[in-house]
């Protein structure tokens, strides 16, 4: 916490198949913390995090949508106009990446043009204890190497991470944050400051509270 | 004071406030339900106790009404005086900041739910083993109505009292803390046995505690020990307390209370069986504290917190409970400061406990808790048994109708066999087989027959005259629901019929379905589903102890219930399948259709069929296929939970976005407009859960499903309950200027504290139906082809 830098507001939304760990990977950036059982998200949830990269501070605001194929026509309403997306799938599950690659395609095709997209590998930690050995009775099914070249293809962030460790949960929010532009982020934040003049920051607790939770 | 001991031997020491209360002070000091006598026993109670002098009689009670008061007043000054000292310990040694404090009290708040009280009052009574030779005059004690424990007090009392103490044994509860008291002195043993109980320290009971901090000098009296200090009393308000030293109010009467904290093996007395709120599964599934009447674990999901902050600062509508403590502060300065818990306790009690209506207290803090648990409990009391009566009037009458109706040749309404009258709806379904039917349709079936049979028949306090809809019972029916919803021991059977699954369900077919959906199926649409089942089974309820039962780390029973519903269902319906937000209802309903509740007697029973994993499944059934709205397009109807159906429902939020909010809620539209809030991100997960998804509590859940299976417009009523939740919080969003956290707060109604404790059945309904009148199906047709 430095100067009264205002946060740039961010729109990001996370996609990807049913329990992916969409909604837990967002439970450890914003509140560190896991559930075994997380709830299913059903239509989409809404959260906030603000996260301090170099001299910037971005105020993530966190469409998190249900995965479930049938709530799938929902995602324009949610990905529209949205400046960042996790595309997430589950490295043990082959389906959840062939949905990721949709996703991804979707989003080329009628997201925003300059929205900054991340390919995400998550459940790392199932496959941790049986990396390098030989892949015989492992539970991973989709190779690094898949992520890497779909990610290079499409000119996307990738990272593999673990919700329930911790494994590179933040990297993913700062490697979005450093590289979404900054012109498209100034863009939203006048559009939105010309809307809310005169604003109460009612946030400020919950704000320094993010800064504790968000190591970056 | 003339001789307290010849009615309670050993309740010594005990201050004079105290014995006002319990009315074992003085011979003369009156009990509370002296207008539940006769005239004649009124005559002869003056006539023996007050020398003839009517006069005398009042100024005793008047004089019992000043010290009641008076003992109030010392309460709540002590109290209040009490939290300030706590507050000042808490800040000093706890490090704590007030503002912690007050949200450490805040989530104390779901505890302080009169109800939850009553309950666990009645369930410590209810703990107790009961010798099988016990005195049969128990179960007499505890009957509900004063009139009937007068009529027939016990023997022991009789013994001990004169004729007239009985008349102030008014609530169960009442008798129980006289009791309790009374025979402290009796069973020393006793006592050892409740000492080791406590070593559990969890499981001692709270309201045993409170009993015995009545009197000092009582050291070894069960629940002391162990404690050190009184004061602790208003923090052991826990959901579940259980036996202890509540045991021994009977060893008096010669019966073992035996120190055992089971519920499983306890025999029951009759009356407080009935009256005992309904707890899915308690029987089977050992409770620990911190978990609430519906089995969810107290501690609020994490996310929520965030959100739970932001309101702690912005909410400041309800202290004005504290500033009364103020005044009566000022106003008892100078008095001495006694302790009487124990009028703390009846007071509190001082109700019949029949009734699951009330949902939330409004209480603050502990400073308030207690108080506004006096008033609650009061309103409770009073609407309870108008509600109650309600009903009892509507079937009563409905009863007599059918006897018109089914006996052509006129059975007069005095006719009625008299053990039908005291239970009119169990023999409402005796003599008819499906009385309500699919959405209360069946009312005007029969409404109709009566008109044909008797033109101008008019019948009890629901006539019935040509004009058929003002006062129909369809309308009746409806009308009660919409009060307070269904009272729980009717909900059972009346969901069951209402939904229409009495008709739809076929024997059998539900174990069919579900072991078909279990032996390997071909069909992949079937497979598909029950792969995207299996997802979401350990993701469902995960904070109830009935679906996840964290003490065994292994499924709770509802786990088990819900998999085979879904199984089932998805085999039932494949077109439909699966869609998130069906386990969130279902859920729902196993908790609130207590199904499989086990009932300890056969009366209760009777009352209300309990509802088994088939019978919900039915429920469900008929809620998606009969009562939930569809979609037409192009002449092909879509279920609601149809893939299709979602694009449509869109639709709806948009018309609900465009339309009515800014019709009906101009000024929270413009706020939200300059805010840039698109109240669709919100209302949307609340249509397709059916409110369900962190909207409304499942306490307030449950009694809007009772008003969906009777509403005659359930398009309607969801855009209502929409307008009605942001009508509802109005004032608290437009006060905020950030569009985040309106959306923070609105898309987690029930996950922090402030919302929740601020959504009130009544209320909302209130609010719902003064939208559902002014909006008019008619349009919303029209308004989606327009915007489809
Ligand atoms: N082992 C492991 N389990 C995880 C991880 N992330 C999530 N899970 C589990 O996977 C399940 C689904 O996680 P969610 O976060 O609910 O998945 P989701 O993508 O939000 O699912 P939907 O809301 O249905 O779309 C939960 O039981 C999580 O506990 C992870 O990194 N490792
Ligand atoms: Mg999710």
């Amino acid at each position: 916490m430095s100067l009264p830098n205002p946060a740039t507001p961010v729109k990001l939304v996370l996609l990807g198949e049913a329990a992916v760990g969409k909604s837990s990977l967002v439970l450890r950036f914003v509140s560190n913390d896991f559930q075994e059982n997380k709830e299913p998200t059903i239509g989409a949830a809404f959260l906030t995090q603000k996260c301090t990269i170099g001299d910037r501070t971005i105020k993530y605001e966190i469409w998190d949508t249900a995965g479930q194929e049938r709530f799938a026509s929902l995602a324009p309403m949610y990905y529209r106009n949205a400046q960042a997306a996790l595309v997430v799938y589950d490295i043990t599950k082959p389906a959840s990446f062939i949905k990721a690659r949709h996703w991804v395609k979707e989003l080329h095709e009628q997201a925003s043009k300059d929205i900054t997209i991340a390919l995400v590998g998550n459940k790392y930690d199932l496959v941790e204890s049986d990396e390098g050995g030989e892949e015989e009775d492992s539970l991973r099914k989709v190779s690094i190497e898949e992520g890497k070249s779909l990610a290079a293809e499409e000119n996307l962030l990738f990272f593999e991470t673990s919700a329930k460790t911790s494994y590179n949960v933040n990297d993913v929010f700062i490697g979005i944050g450093s590289k979404i532009p900054s012109a498209s982020s100034t863009e939203a934040a006048n559009q939105q400051s010309h809307v809310s003049e005169g604003r109460v920051d009612l946030s400020g607790g919950v704000n320094n509270r993010g800064q504790d939770a968000c190591p970056c | 004071m003339p001789n307290p001991s010849s009615l309670f031997p050993d309740s010594s020491n005990s201050s004079e406030v105290q014995d006002i209360l319990f009315g074992r002070s003085s011979n003369r000091s009156l009990g509370g339900n002296l207008h539940d006598l006769s005239e004649a026993q009124i005559s002869k109670l003056i006539h023996l106790k007050f020398d003839n002098n009517p006069i005398t009689l009042i100024r005793q009670l008047s004089s019992d009404l000043t010290s009641k008061e008076r003992d109030l007043i010392l309460l709540r000054k002590e109290k209040f005086a009490r939290e300030q000292l706590l507050l000042k310990l808490l800040s000093e040694y706890g490090n704590l900041s007030s503002l912690e404090i007050d949200q450490k009290l805040n989530t104390l708040k779901i505890d302080n739910n009169a109800d939850n009280v009553l309950h666990d009052l009645i369930e410590s009574a209810m703990d107790e083993h009961l010798n099988p030779e016990s005195n049969p005059s128990i179960n007499n004690r505890m009957s509900i109505k004063p009139t009937e424990s007068y009529r027939l007090r016990s023997k022991s009392d009789q013994l001990r009292s004169p004729p007239e103490r009985t008349s102030q044994v008014t609530s169960p509860i009442e008798v129980l803390s006289n009791t309790s008291s009374n025979s402290t002195t009796h069973n020393h043993s006793h006592n050892n046995n409740s000492n080791n109980n406590n070593n559990n320290n969890r499981s001692s009971s709270w309201l045993g505690n409170w009993f015995n901090h009545n009197d000092g000098s009582n050291e070894n009296l069960p629940g002391t020990q162990g404690r050190p200090q009184s004061k602790s009393f208003s923090l052991q308000i826990g959901p579940f307390g259980s036996t202890s030293s509540l045991s021994s109010s009977n060893t008096g009467n010669g019966v073992n209370s035996g120190g055992g904290n089971g519920a499983e093996s306890s025999k029951v007395p009759v009356e407080l069986d009935s009256i005992k709120v309904r707890r899915p599964y308690e029987d089977r599934t050992p409770l620990s504290a911190g978990v609430d009447k519906f089995g969810f674990f107290n501690d609020m999901p994490k996310e929520a917190q965030k959100s739970n902050e932001l309101l702690s600062d912005e909410e400041e509508g309800e202290e004005e409970e504290e500033e009364e403590d103020d005044d009566y502060d000022a106003n008892t300065s100078g008095i001495s400061e006694s302790k009487p818990f124990i009028s703390t306790l009846v007071e509190t009690n001082d109700l019949e406990a029949n009734g699951t209506y009330l949902s939330t207290s409004k209480a603050k803090n502990t400073v308030t808790s207690l108080d506004t648990l006096k008033q609650l409990s009061r309103m409770h009391d009073e609407k309870s048994k108008q509600y109650e009566d309600e009903w009892e009037t509507f079937f009563k009458s409905l009863q007599r109708d059918y006897y018109y109706s089914s006996n052509k040749n006129k059975v007069k309404i005095e006719n009625i066999p008299e053990k039908d009258q005291n239970n009119t709806f169990n023999s409402l379904y005796s003599s008819a087989n499906e009385i309500f039917g699919l959405k209360g349709l069946n009312l005007i079936k029969l409404e109709k027959i009566i008109n044909k049979q008797q033109p101008h028949h008019h019948v009890g306090h629901v006539p019935l005259s040509s004009d058929i809809n003002s006062t129909s019972y369809f309308k009746k029916l409806h009308k009660l629901i919409q009060k307070m919803g269904i009272p729980p021991k009717y909900r059972s059977q009346l969901w069951f019929e209402l939904s229409g699954s009495k008709n739809l369900k076929v024997p059998g077919e539900f174990d069919r379905l579900y072991n078909l959906s279990i032996s390997s199926v071909n069909d992949p649409l079937i497979e598909s589903n029950i792969n995207q089942v299996n997802l979401d089974l350990h993701r469902t309820m995960p904070s109830n102890i009935y679906f996840n039962d964290v003490v065994n780390s292994q499924p709770g029973p509802n786990y088990y219930r819900l998999q085979k519903i879904l199984y089932a269902f998805v085999v039932y319906k494949p077109k439909i399948g699966y869609c998130q937000g069906m386990n969130k209802i279902i859920s729902n309903l196993l908790l609130g259709g207590g199904a499989t509740a086990a009932s300890n007697n056969e009366e209760d029973e009777k009352w209300s069929v309990n509802l088994t994993e088939e019978d919900i499944f039915w429920i469900f059934v008929g809620f998606i296929d009969e009562l939930l709205p569809t979609y037409s397009k192009d002449f092909k109807d879509y279920n609601f939970f149809d893939n299709k159906s979602l694009l449509y429902i869109g639709i709806d939020q948009k018309i609900l976005s465009d339309v009515y909010f800014p019709r009906f809620l101009p000024n929270l539209r413009k706020h939200f407009k300059t805010l840039n809030i698109q109240i669709e991100y919100i209302t949307l997960n609340w249509w397709v859960s059916i409110f369900t998804e962190n909207c409304l509590p499942i306490e307030i859940w449950i009694k809007f499903f009772d008003n969906f299976l009777v509403s005659l417009n359930v398009e309607i009523l969801f855009f209502s309950i929409s307008l009605s939740l942001f009508k509802n919080f109005e004032k608290l969003l437009l006060s905020i200027s950030n569009a985040d956290d309106i959306y923070l707060i609105m898309k987690n109604l029930n996950q922090n504290n402030s919302t929740k404790s601020n959504l009130k059945y009544s209320e909302l309904m209130q609010l719902s139906k003064s939208f559902e009148k002014k909006i008019d199906g008619q349009e919303i047709e029209s308004l989606r082809m327009m915007y489809g």
